[in-house]
């Protein structure tokens, strides 16, 4: 071997390890981007260099680590987002519905203390239009809520399914180009950037198959992409609760399998079904269920007193009956109408599930705590829990219905009373009479939601619910951010590039360069040597 | 560790950003001087915050209903004042009218003032409020108290109960009284009283008297009907039990009450006796009788025994209907002292509240201040080091 083609050899090697520090430089901050090293050895011939392999420095171990844990920040960090809006909508001001109660009973005080007094009267009709709308842009508020993040989900499925199909295609790209026998490195980053960019939406499992190909699933072991093919989610609206969206897996038949919420318990997707199914639901019930408690309470005091006219007391307020959804896998054609029964100190904030046995008849479970309620079946109305349910048709073994008691209420709740004279305030027909504005007023400091709680401590409760759910968010989000920045940083420092290194081997490199250049003019000069001797 | 340069990119803008925003945090928490806005700013306070603000406005309501019963007592008080010196002065007339040298012209007079006391009784009793409600009418507010029916009478028109408020939270009080309670009621420290009936002879009578609370059928009433017995003395039976002969100058004591008659009563006369409770009371009713009473001429012994008699027992009635007027105006004195009690435990509730609401939402000053002023060199060492850390670098020296 010639002193020159051993210093091209160098020349070639140099290059390719410039071109590939080039390349690591020009990437830094390219989101993805694996540091590549060219590696150096002797050359086969036994004289010169040769690059064996420009290699991506990646380890499997912590990038699926990393994936995991983006996985469940992102979820922490959608919820926050939603939590967040619902905390800034409860923060204190002028117009939060506790200041807005404390108005309203302060202008009934106003009323006992002259119950003929008509302009007192307007204002207690005035102060509880005001309290009404409060309620209703807060229920708008959060069923608004509610929309957006069935929308989101649906919006984020078929994100996920785009990005399976986008792996799907790269695993083929890339056991075709090993096939071959080239290098992809940006093939391996490119999937693996959509890998992550789908841990972001839904937790999965990857497993790298013998031909470099990944394998996607779901926490349950349903497989989004495997080898060459994906496979799809699909939304549509819940076979147990018609108004809620739920996510369901084509298999490669093309069979749709209702998937439970649980399945998805990170990524932003887990975060959005989280935040959906708790403190979402959860704030819409207990202020519906306030709206309730008032309006019962109101309206029966309503009933027993006499008006400024000397007529019985109309209705103050009303709300929306209860919803009953029937599953759609029922077989039977039963149907519910609800109402509420005149003693709701026994209603709770939780959801039902009315079941049906042809043995054992009708039985109701409490969704949030799964415990059975005490209901009482007479002559096609079922009692339980401060509802009454009016059956028709017949139910089938099996059927099973959704009760919402309270969702809908603060949104629909409404002040009737569009006359101060229609209020009340007497038990009799003298017009000074204030013993029933009385009553009304001591609601305000009476135990009327759910038989335990006045309505300011159940406002309360819902303010320490809402901030320490955001509090505990906020908190896991922080806890979880610090261990994906660690992991983070332990990924790049393996795959990230560092320009000072990337300096440093330029310089190197160059040096190199000149050196095996340097050979080949050695090698030309001792030629030319030769040469010169004839 | 080997540090990517993106890492430490990442790293640094990220702590800087994370110091910016706790630095917006705290400059917030000073500029707006609230510790709790949000609930999750402090769940516990934020929820604590809610029910002292619920007690704050409870509190402030029964301050509410406190003042607008003071003003409704200290108008009822003022009101009874003046319907106690009408009646003062109806007594004096009645001492004056009882003085036996008056002519009937002299009566006449004095039955026209009674009149005009009467009137401004009856006004009295139908005041209003601001808001023209009537005072005395129970919860019939619209309505005047006292009015005169179509028999020419004047009746109650209100009826037996009072409006109350909620005045603390534990406690409610009456806003006022109702005419029936007033005009129509004598306090039950009241005594007793005679009354004689449309008699012929010339009986006067002098008591009831209290003699003996212990003895048999002590407190009922009695009727004493005067005859001539077959021998041409008088007798008189108690309720209708067996005669007895009647002595001029007599003092008898019937179910322990001691009554002196004189005079010569004439067949069919009576006198009732009753616990005043019990005989209807009725200042306007005492007024009415004793005018008419004063209007009536005055032509023989009769007449002079039949006016007597009135005189005697309107001037009880007068004093029972004045002892109740005062024990009223005494119950009013003592609701308006006990709102003040309750405005003075109120007004500290209140200041215990609103500190224990700052305890709970407001920033404390010191404190923010200086968080705010750690956090802004905190912020300021973080933009430093990234800007320094960003120079470095083996490419500025190639």
């Amino acid at each position: 071997m010639s002193i020159v083609s051993i210093g091209v050899s160098g020349l070639t090697a140099a290059q390719i390890a410039l071109t590939t520090s080039s390349n690591n430089t020009t990437n830094a901050y390219t989101d993805g981007y694996s540091r590549q090293v060219a590696t150096f050895s002797e050359s086969a011939s036994g004289s010169g260099v040769s690059i064996s392999s420009v290699s991506r420095q990646y380890n499997q171990f912590v990038t699926t680590q990393l994936n995991a844990s983006l996985s469940a920040q992102s979820a922490l960090s959608t919820q926050q987002t939603q939590v967040d809006q619902i905390d800034s909508l409860l923060a204190d001001s002028d117009a939060s519905l506790d200041t807005l109660m404390q108005s309203f009973f302060s202008a009934i005080q106003t009323l006992t203390s002259d119950a003929s007094d008509t302009a007192a009267r307007e204002e207690v009709v005035g102060a509880a239009q005001t309290l009404a709308s409060q309620f209703n842009q807060l229920g708008s508020y959060l069923s608004a809520m509610g929309d957006d993040v069935n929308d989101q989900i649906a919006d984020q499925v078929s994100q996920i399914n785009d990005l399976s199909a986008q792996i799907a295609t790269l695993n083929k790209q890339i056991s075709l180009s090993s096939a071959l026998g080239g290098t992809s490195n940006d093939l391996l980053d490119q999937r693996d950037r959509l890998v992550s960019q789908l841990s972001e939406l839904v937790d999965v499992d990857v497993t790298v198959q013998g031909n470099g190909s990944y394998t996607v699933a779901l926490g349950n072991g349903m497989a989004l992409v495997s080898g060459n093919d994906s496979f799809e989610l699909d939304t549509r609206a819940s076979a147990s609760d018609a108004s809620q969206v739920s996510i369901s897996y084509v298999d490669a038949a093309g069979n749709s399998v209702a998937l439970s919420d649980s399945t998805f318990d990170g990524g932003s997707l887990g975060g959005l079904l989280e935040f959906r199914n708790t403190t979402l639901s959860d704030t819409q019930n207990r202020l519906g269920l306030m709206a309730v408690s008032l309006t019962q309470a109101f309206n029966s005091l309503q009933a027993q007193g006499i008006d400024l006219e000397g007529n019985a007391g109309t209705d103050f307020f009303s709300v929306a009956d209860p919803v009953v959804y029937g599953n759609t896998a029922n077989t039977g054609d039963a149907t519910f109408s609800a109402t509420f029964s005149d003693d709701v100190s026994a209603l709770s904030s939780s959801d039902y599930t009315v079941s049906y046995s042809a043995s054992a008849g009708f039985s109701v479970t409490r969704n949030d705590t799964g415990a059975s309620v005490e209901a009482s079946y007479d002559n096609g109305t079922l009692s339980f829990a401060g509802l009454q349910l009016t059956l028709s048709g017949t139910a089938q073994d099996g059927d099973s219905f959704l009760v919402q008691p309270t969702r809908n209420a603060a949104s629909s709740f409404t002040s009737l009373v569009s006359a101060g004279d229609k209020i009340a305030a007497g038990t009799s027909s003298g017009s000074g009479d204030n013993s029933n504005a009385l009553a009304m007023l001591a609601l305000q400091s009476s135990d009327i939601v759910a038989g335990g709680s006045t309505l300011s401590e159940s406002y309360a409760a819902l303010v320490s619910t809402v901030g320490s759910t955001a509090t505990r968010v906020a908190a896991q989000l922080e806890t979880r951010s610090a261990l994906t920045e660690q992991l983070t940083t332990l990924q790049q420092s393996e795959s990230g590039v560092n320009l000072d290194e990337e300096a440093a081997n330029l310089i190197v490199y160059q040096q190199y360069y000149q050196a095996c250049a340097k050979i080949v003019e050695v090698g030309v000069t001792i030629l030319d040597t030769l040469l010169d001797i004839n | 560790m080997r540090l990517s340069s993106a890492t430490i990119y990442n790293q640094n803008l990220a702590s800087m950003l994370n110091q910016q925003s706790a630095y917006q945090q705290a400059a917030l928490e000073v500029s707006s001087g609230t510790r709790v806005s949000k609930p999750s700013d402090d769940s516990l306070a934020a929820s604590q915050a809610v029910t002292v603000r619920q007690s704050i406005a409870a509190n402030e309501q029964y301050a509410d209903a406190r003042a607008s019963i003071t003003t409704a007592l200290s108008q009822e008080e003022s009101t009874l004042d003046s319907v106690n010196d009408a009646i003062t002065s109806a007594m004096t007339l009645v001492v004056q009218a009882g003085n036996g040298t008056l002519s009937d012209a002299d009566r006449e007079s004095l039955a026209t003032s009674l009149q005009g006391i009467y009137d401004t009784l009856v006004t009295l009793a139908n005041s209003t409020d601001s808001n023209g409600n009537y005072l005395f009418a129970g919860y019939q507010t619209q309505s005047p108290a006292f009015a005169v029916n179509d028999a020419g009478e004047l009746v109650y028109q209100g009826d037996g109960n009072v409006p109350t408020q909620q005045v603390s939270a534990t406690q409610t009080m009456a806003s006022g009284d109702n005419g029936a309670s007033i005009f129509l009621a004598v306090n039950s420290t009241a005594g007793f009283i005679a009354q004689a009936g449309d008699n012929g002879g010339t009986l006067t009578f002098d008591g009831p008297d209290i003699a003996d609370t212990s003895a048999a059928d002590y407190g009922s009433g009695f009727t004493l009907s005067f005859s001539t017995a077959a021998d041409g003395t008088l007798q008189y039976s108690v309720d209708g039990q067996d005669p007895q002969a009647y002595t001029d100058g007599e003092s008898l004591e019937i179910n322990g009450l001691s009554l002196t008659l004189s005079g010569t009563p004439a067949e069919g006369d009576t006198l009732t006796v009753s616990k005043a409770a019990d005989a209807d009371p009725d200042v306007f009713a005492t007024l009415r009788t004793l005018i008419s009473a004063l209007q009536t001429p005055v032509e023989d012994a009769a007449d002079q025994a039949a006016l007597n008699n009135t005189l005697s027992t309107a001037s009880r009635q007068l004093s029972n209907a004045q002892d109740n007027v005062l024990t009223v105006i005494t119950s009013v004195g003592a609701r308006l002292s006990q709102v003040e009690v309750l405005d003075t435990i109120g007004d500290d509730l209140a200041l215990s509240y609103t500190e224990r609401l700052s305890g709970l939402v407001d920033a404390d000053y010191t404190e923010s201040i200086s968080r705010y002023v750690t956090l802004q060199v905190a912020m300021q060492a973080a933009q430093q080091t990234f800007a320094s850390v960003q120079q470095l670098s083996l490419f500025e020296y190639i």
